[in-house]
Protein backbone atom coordinates (compact mmCIF):
# COMPACT_ATOMS: atom_id res chain seq x y z
CA UNK A 1 0.00 0.00 0.00
CA UNK A 2 1.50 3.43 -1.23
CA UNK A 3 -0.52 5.58 1.28
CA UNK A 4 -0.32 4.78 4.88
CA UNK A 5 -3.57 4.53 6.86
CA UNK A 6 -3.03 7.52 8.57
CA UNK A 7 -2.59 9.81 5.56
CA UNK A 8 -5.85 8.28 3.95
CA UNK A 9 -7.62 9.71 7.47
CA UNK A 10 -6.11 12.98 6.86
CA UNK A 11 -6.60 12.97 2.89
CA UNK A 12 -10.93 11.60 3.55
CA UNK A 13 -11.64 12.30 7.61
CA UNK A 14 -14.82 13.10 6.78
CA UNK A 15 -15.59 10.29 4.31
CA UNK A 16 -14.17 7.96 6.94
CA UNK A 17 -16.72 9.40 9.46
CA UNK A 18 -19.36 9.23 7.25
CA UNK A 19 -18.75 5.54 6.49
CA UNK A 20 -18.12 4.36 10.24
CA UNK A 21 -21.33 5.86 11.13
CA UNK A 22 -23.17 4.33 8.04
CA UNK A 23 -21.64 0.62 9.25
CA UNK A 24 -22.64 1.60 13.24
CA UNK A 25 -26.33 2.71 12.33
CA UNK A 26 -27.03 0.48 9.28
CA UNK A 27 -25.76 -2.49 11.29
CA UNK A 28 -28.07 -1.83 14.54
CA UNK A 29 -31.06 -1.16 12.71
CA UNK A 30 -30.33 -4.33 10.55
CA UNK A 31 -30.70 -6.24 13.91
CA UNK A 32 -32.97 -4.24 15.57
CA UNK A 33 -35.44 -3.13 12.48
CA UNK A 34 -37.57 -0.37 12.73
CA UNK A 35 -37.17 0.13 16.44
CA UNK A 36 -33.93 2.83 15.74
CA UNK A 37 -36.40 5.39 14.14
CA UNK A 38 -39.78 6.78 15.37
CA UNK A 39 -39.52 8.35 12.02
CA UNK A 40 -39.29 5.43 10.09
CA UNK A 41 -42.45 3.56 12.69
CA UNK A 42 -44.57 6.53 11.70
CA UNK A 43 -43.85 7.08 7.81
CA UNK A 44 -43.57 3.31 6.73
CA UNK A 45 -46.33 1.83 9.11
CA UNK A 46 -46.99 -1.59 8.03
CA UNK A 47 -43.69 -2.63 6.12
CA UNK A 48 -41.38 -0.40 8.61
CA UNK A 49 -40.23 -3.48 10.21
CA UNK A 50 -38.76 -4.98 6.57
CA UNK A 51 -37.89 -2.00 5.31
CA UNK A 52 -35.54 -1.39 8.22
CA UNK A 53 -33.92 -4.12 8.20
CA UNK A 54 -33.20 -4.15 4.36
CA UNK A 55 -32.10 -0.29 4.82
CA UNK A 56 -30.01 -0.92 7.55
CA UNK A 57 -27.86 -4.15 6.04
CA UNK A 58 -27.83 -2.12 2.60
CA UNK A 59 -26.39 1.06 4.36
CA UNK A 60 -23.84 -1.27 6.48
CA UNK A 61 -22.67 -3.01 3.57
CA UNK A 62 -22.43 0.28 1.50
CA UNK A 63 -20.32 1.90 4.71
CA UNK A 64 -18.31 -1.42 4.69
CA UNK A 65 -17.53 -0.87 0.81
CA UNK A 66 -16.90 2.71 1.39
CA UNK A 67 -14.03 1.93 3.80
CA UNK A 68 -12.49 -0.71 2.07
CA UNK A 69 -12.30 1.12 -1.27
CA UNK A 70 -10.64 4.19 0.89
CA UNK A 71 -8.27 2.17 2.97
CA UNK A 72 -7.14 -0.48 0.46
CA UNK A 73 -7.19 2.12 -2.69
CA UNK A 74 -9.82 1.09 -4.45
CA UNK A 75 -12.12 2.72 -6.37
CA UNK A 76 -14.24 -0.29 -7.76
CA UNK A 77 -15.12 -0.68 -4.34
CA UNK A 78 -15.27 2.50 -2.98
CA UNK A 79 -17.89 3.88 -5.89
CA UNK A 80 -20.37 1.23 -4.67
CA UNK A 81 -20.04 2.05 -1.47
CA UNK A 82 -20.76 5.50 -1.79
CA UNK A 83 -24.17 4.95 -4.12
CA UNK A 84 -25.51 2.79 -1.20
CA UNK A 85 -24.58 5.37 1.17
CA UNK A 86 -26.36 7.72 -0.76
CA UNK A 87 -29.44 5.71 -1.18
CA UNK A 88 -29.32 4.82 2.59
CA UNK A 89 -28.76 8.16 3.85
CA UNK A 90 -31.30 9.44 1.53
CA UNK A 91 -33.62 7.00 2.52
CA UNK A 92 -33.70 7.77 6.12
CA UNK A 93 -33.66 11.74 5.32
CA UNK A 94 -36.80 11.10 3.41
CA UNK A 95 -38.55 8.82 5.97
CA UNK A 96 -37.63 10.50 9.49
CA UNK A 97 -39.04 13.99 7.73
CA UNK A 98 -41.82 12.41 6.93
CA UNK A 99 -42.56 10.49 9.64
CA UNK A 100 -41.77 13.13 12.25
CA UNK A 101 -42.13 16.86 10.71
CA UNK A 102 -40.51 19.18 11.78
CA UNK A 103 -39.71 16.52 15.16
CA UNK A 104 -37.71 14.86 12.07
CA UNK A 105 -35.94 18.04 10.16
CA UNK A 106 -32.79 17.86 12.34
CA UNK A 107 -31.77 14.60 11.68
CA UNK A 108 -33.44 14.73 8.17
CA UNK A 109 -30.81 18.02 7.01
CA UNK A 110 -28.17 16.13 8.65
CA UNK A 111 -29.40 12.63 6.53
CA UNK A 112 -29.63 14.74 3.43
CA UNK A 113 -26.40 16.69 3.66
CA UNK A 114 -24.22 13.18 4.20
CA UNK A 115 -26.15 12.05 0.81
CA UNK A 116 -25.63 14.57 -0.94
CA UNK A 117 -21.22 14.65 -0.10
CA UNK A 118 -21.81 10.76 -1.32
CA UNK A 119 -22.84 11.96 -4.62
CA UNK A 120 -20.67 14.81 -4.81
CA UNK A 121 -17.80 12.74 -4.30
CA UNK A 122 -18.82 10.09 -6.43
CA UNK A 123 -18.86 12.51 -9.48
CA UNK A 124 -15.44 13.99 -7.73
CA UNK A 125 -13.59 10.22 -8.00
CA UNK A 126 -15.75 9.62 -11.86
CA UNK A 127 -13.67 12.96 -12.84
CA UNK A 128 -10.52 11.57 -12.01
CA UNK A 129 -11.22 8.32 -13.38
CA UNK A 130 -11.86 9.87 -16.45
CA UNK A 131 -8.87 12.32 -16.86
CA UNK A 132 -6.47 8.92 -15.33
CA UNK A 133 -8.20 7.02 -18.75
CA UNK A 134 -7.06 10.45 -20.47
CA UNK A 135 -3.84 10.59 -19.63
CA UNK A 136 -2.97 6.91 -20.00
CA UNK A 137 -4.49 6.90 -23.72
CA UNK A 138 -2.27 9.93 -24.41
CA UNK A 139 0.86 8.02 -23.08
CA UNK A 140 0.00 5.02 -24.92
CA UNK A 141 -0.22 6.85 -27.97
CA UNK B 1 -52.78 5.90 -2.51
CA UNK B 2 -52.39 7.37 0.70
CA UNK B 3 -49.34 9.73 1.75
CA UNK B 4 -47.59 6.68 2.90
CA UNK B 5 -47.40 4.83 0.06
CA UNK B 6 -46.56 7.42 -1.53
CA UNK B 7 -44.41 8.11 0.85
CA UNK B 8 -42.65 4.70 1.15
CA UNK B 9 -42.40 4.61 -3.07
CA UNK B 10 -40.07 7.64 -2.86
CA UNK B 11 -37.78 5.59 0.02
CA UNK B 12 -37.68 2.89 -1.95
CA UNK B 13 -36.72 4.74 -4.69
CA UNK B 14 -34.33 6.27 -2.87
CA UNK B 15 -32.34 3.26 -1.92
CA UNK B 16 -33.03 0.77 -4.79
CA UNK B 17 -31.56 3.72 -6.61
CA UNK B 18 -28.26 3.73 -4.84
CA UNK B 19 -27.88 -0.21 -5.03
CA UNK B 20 -29.05 0.09 -8.91
CA UNK B 21 -26.10 3.05 -9.32
CA UNK B 22 -23.68 0.54 -7.00
CA UNK B 23 -24.09 -1.82 -9.41
CA UNK B 24 -24.38 0.08 -12.40
CA UNK B 25 -20.59 1.67 -11.30
CA UNK B 26 -19.05 -1.39 -10.50
CA UNK B 27 -20.36 -2.85 -13.88
CA UNK B 28 -20.09 -0.10 -16.41
CA UNK B 29 -17.15 2.00 -14.83
CA UNK B 30 -14.71 -0.61 -13.93
CA UNK B 31 -11.61 -0.05 -16.13
CA UNK B 32 -12.20 3.55 -15.49
CA UNK B 33 -11.54 2.66 -11.83
CA UNK B 34 -8.95 0.26 -12.49
CA UNK B 35 -7.11 3.08 -14.25
CA UNK B 36 -7.13 5.29 -11.81
CA UNK B 37 -6.15 3.34 -8.99
CA UNK B 38 -2.88 2.44 -10.93
CA UNK B 39 -2.42 5.63 -12.07
CA UNK B 40 -2.57 6.95 -8.34
CA UNK B 41 -0.29 4.33 -7.37
CA UNK B 42 1.85 5.36 -9.82
CA UNK B 43 1.59 9.13 -9.15
CA UNK B 44 2.71 8.16 -5.42
CA UNK B 45 5.67 6.16 -6.75
CA UNK B 46 6.50 8.75 -9.14
CA UNK B 47 6.28 11.74 -6.19
CA UNK B 48 8.61 9.94 -4.07
CA UNK B 49 11.04 9.25 -6.26
CA UNK B 50 11.31 12.67 -7.60
CA UNK B 51 11.64 13.65 -4.15
CA UNK B 52 14.25 11.27 -3.20
CA UNK B 53 16.40 12.78 -6.60
CA UNK B 54 15.99 16.57 -4.97
CA UNK B 55 17.39 15.22 -1.79
CA UNK B 56 20.19 13.54 -3.45
CA UNK B 57 20.70 16.56 -5.52
CA UNK B 58 21.09 18.84 -2.41
CA UNK B 59 22.63 16.82 0.01
CA UNK B 60 25.49 16.49 -3.19
CA UNK B 61 25.37 20.19 -3.59
CA UNK B 62 26.10 20.84 0.28
CA UNK B 63 28.66 18.11 0.39
CA UNK B 64 30.54 19.91 -2.48
CA UNK B 65 29.58 23.24 -0.84
CA UNK B 66 31.29 22.02 2.25
CA UNK B 67 34.36 20.98 0.79
CA UNK B 68 34.99 24.37 -0.81
CA UNK B 69 34.41 25.85 2.95
CA UNK B 70 36.94 23.49 4.37
CA UNK B 71 39.79 24.34 1.40
CA UNK B 72 38.95 28.15 2.48
CA UNK B 73 39.44 27.59 5.71
CA UNK B 74 42.85 25.88 5.64
CA UNK B 75 43.42 28.68 3.05
CA UNK B 76 42.99 31.29 5.72
CA UNK B 77 44.84 28.91 8.18
CA UNK B 78 48.22 29.15 5.81
CA UNK B 79 47.71 33.06 5.64
CA UNK B 80 47.73 33.40 9.25
CA UNK B 81 50.87 31.35 10.10
CA UNK B 82 52.73 33.13 7.20
CA UNK B 83 51.23 37.06 8.46
CA UNK B 84 52.02 35.68 12.20
CA UNK B 85 55.67 34.52 10.65
CA UNK B 86 56.03 38.42 9.14
CA UNK B 87 55.08 39.78 12.52
CA UNK B 88 57.54 37.88 14.17
CA UNK B 89 60.49 38.76 12.04
CA UNK B 90 59.58 42.33 12.19
CA UNK B 91 59.60 42.35 15.57
CA UNK B 92 63.14 40.63 15.57
CA UNK B 93 63.57 43.50 12.85
CA UNK B 94 62.64 46.39 15.21
CA UNK B 95 64.52 44.78 18.16
CA UNK B 96 67.52 44.82 16.29
CA UNK B 97 67.05 48.76 15.04
CA UNK B 98 66.17 49.56 18.72
CA UNK B 99 70.00 48.43 19.96
CA UNK B 100 71.30 50.19 17.05
CA UNK B 101 69.54 53.43 18.15
CA UNK B 102 70.54 53.26 21.73
CA UNK B 103 74.19 52.50 20.21
CA UNK B 104 74.64 55.39 18.21
CA UNK B 105 72.99 57.91 21.35
CA UNK B 106 75.63 56.31 23.83
CA UNK B 107 78.35 56.74 21.35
Amino acid sequence: MMISRRERLRLNPFGTVAASAAVVLGGIAAVLGDDISQGMTNSLRASAEIMAHLWGASLAAGGLLKLYGLYAGRSTMEIPGLWMMAGGYGFYAITVVGGLGLGGLAAGILSTALAVGSVIKVQIIMRHARNAVRLHDAEGE
Amino acid sequence: MTWGQILLSIAQVAVGGGIVQAILAFTRRRSELRQLDRGSDSVAVETADQVVVMMRTEMQETKAENKELKADLADQQRQIEALAAEVSSLRAELAIARAEIHRLQDG
